[in-house]
């Protein structure tokens, strides 16, 4: 997995975390660089959230580094990651339900004093036909446009997105993926997907996990098309 | 049962609804924003009873009084969320709650080592009487009442009407997300749980004339404040000022009809309510330990 590292924004090397005495993550070790659109691909039970949740910083690690943008990140509390420029969009496409589109979208605002909606809006523009529509009564993907808006508040630098398109429909994967391109021009993102076919459409490298492992690393474009990285699954 | 009993009882309902409202919302807050089990909210609620008495024993002034028990027990707040229970937010709730019932006991045996066993008068501030229906009732109780009030509605603009409160709301629902906004949800915690001391200090101070305050006047009210939490919903403000609501009548007149109801009655009602609704009247979804509405 040598590879040249030149623009590297977040570097992982040899992540061990365990939950209590059950170790879930071996030696992780992944990067990612400026600009990129990186996916990480595995089974259910691979380990693929938690890598995410620990960059993120809700899980505290158990041996080795997480830097990003050149310092070492993994001591900090969950808000502090987001505030450097880190923004996690968990699986479960939790929207604040109790709060209107417009007050979630405020909190984003509220977090990092970016109140240009207008820049992050074009990505999503159904959504401001519901600003005043309780999030809480969003569909699925309507959701995940809310999640993904507030999280690009504050021109984040990286994105780690968990199955951004897990259950929907296609014309909404689709409408995501698109999203995804336009996104990726401004902001470099790192996702997990178990959506192959989308995967080898979207990003520039994959990696794919087993067991708490990264058992391989696909670069070539061409590899990636043809989904090679399905025979590590 | 004659009209003059019934207004006494929905008056006395109301102050006892006020000092529950008061007590509880504190612990409602634990619950629901925290995920903490809040018993030592009892400890303010009683500093705050015996700063009234203090005060007004030395300068004659309740208000005086009222002023010191909100800001010892605010700063006591403050001292305990930032020096202890920050420690252990991230602990099961078991943990937490021999942590904040640790508390508890220590402040009982602080309060005896200033005040001593005996328990304290506190002078009524005011004995007016007004007329209900031709029926006299004290003032004083139905100020207790309004002041329970104000404070909900000043608790309600915080959470609608500030962007602080719609974190608070976010965070009710999943302090996690929050965080990954980029949102200090820890600063959060600490603003929420000192404005909750100062509020079970304030109810412990307007409850003081009423009663004789005690260092164990908190164990006293702890089920209570309980119930209230319990059949309000977890984590849910209106539901904890209905819940005190109805409890504090439920006393008044259970009370009124026999003694024993008074303390009896609560526990049915939280009961009744639970077997229909597990989540309380007006639980909030997704909210502490598992409860999912």
């Amino acid at each position: 997995m040598n590879a040249d590292r030149t623009n590297t924004l977040l570097n992982v090397s040899d992540l061990e975390v365990s939950y209590q005495k059950l170790k879930v993550l071996f030696g992780v070790s992944v990067y990612v660089k400026k600009g990129e659109n990186v996916v990480l691909v595995g089974r259910n039970g691979a380990g693929k959230t938690t890598l995410f949740r620990t960059i993120a910083g809700f899980i505290k690690k158990g041996k080795g580094n997480i830097v990003y943008k050149g310092k070492e990140i993994d001591r900090l509390e969950a808000y502090e990651v987001a505030q450097r420029g880190l923004k996690y969009i968990p699986q479960d496409k939790q929207v604040f339900s109790d709060l209107t589109v417009r007050e979630n979208l405020e909190l984003g605002s509220y977090a990092t004093k970016d109140h240009e909606w207008d820049t992050v809006l074009v990505h999503f523009p159904k959504l401001k036909t519901l600003l005043d529509r309780k999030a809480g009564n969003l569909s699925g993907g309507e959701r995940q446009m809310l999640l993904i808006t507030m999280a690009l508040l504050g021109r984040p630098e990286l994105v780690l997105m968990d199955e951004p398109t897990e259950g929907l429909a296609p014309q909404l994967v689709k409408e995501l993926k698109d999203a995804f391109k336009e996104i990726n021009r401004h902001t470099t993102l790192f996702i997990i997907e178990q959506n192959l076919p989308l995967t080898a459409e979207v990003a520039d490298r994959v990696y794919s996990m087993k067991e708490g492992k990264i058992v391989a690393e696909t670069t070539a474009r061409d590899d990636i098309k043809e989904m090679v990285f399905e025979k590590y699954l | 049962m004659n009209l003059n009993l019934w207004i006494t009882s929905l008056v006395y309902g109301l102050s006892m609804s006020g000092v529950l409202f008061l007590v509880s919302v504190g612990i409602s807050i634990g619950f629901g924003l925290m995920r903490i089990v809040n018993m030592e909210q009892m400890v303010y609620y009683t500093f705050g009873a015996y700063m009234a008495y203090t005060i007004v024993t030395s300068t004659g002034s309740f208000l005086l009084g009222i002023i010191a028990a909100v800001a010892v027990a605010a700063a006591l707040g403050i001292i305990v969320e930032t020096q202890l229970l920050r420690r252990v937010y991230s602990r099961e709730m078991m943990f937490t709650m021999v942590v904040t019932f640790s508390v508890f006991l220590i402040g009982i045996g602080i309060i005896q080592y200033i005040w001593g066993l005996d328990p304290k008068p506190v002078a009524s501030p005011m004995e007016t009487m007004i007329r209900i229906v031709r029926v006299k009732v004290p003032l004083y109780r139905l100020l207790i009442f309004a002041v329970a009030i104000l404070v909900y509605i000043g608790i309600q603009l915080l959470l609608n009407r500030t962007i602080m409160g719609k974190a608070i709301r976010a965070g009710i629902e999943n302090p996690n997300n929050v965080q990954g906004l980029g949102i200090n949800i820890y600063k959060i915690f600490t603003i929420m749980f000192v404005i909750a001391s100062g509020i079970a200090g304030l109810g412990g101070a307007l409850y003081a004339p009423l009663i004789m305050v005690g260092p164990y006047m908190g164990w006293d009210m702890l089920l209570f404040a309980f119930i209230t939490v319990i059949l309000g919903g977890l984590g849910s403000i209106k539901g904890t000022m209905v819940s005190a609501l109805i409890l504090g009548q439920v006393m008044a007149l259970g009370g009124t009809l026999w003694a024993p109801l008074a303390y009896i009655a609560p526990f049915i009602v939280m009961f009744l309510v639970i077997l229909v609704k597990p989540t309380g009247l007006f639980g909030v979804r997704g909210t502490a330990f598992g409860f999912e509405s």
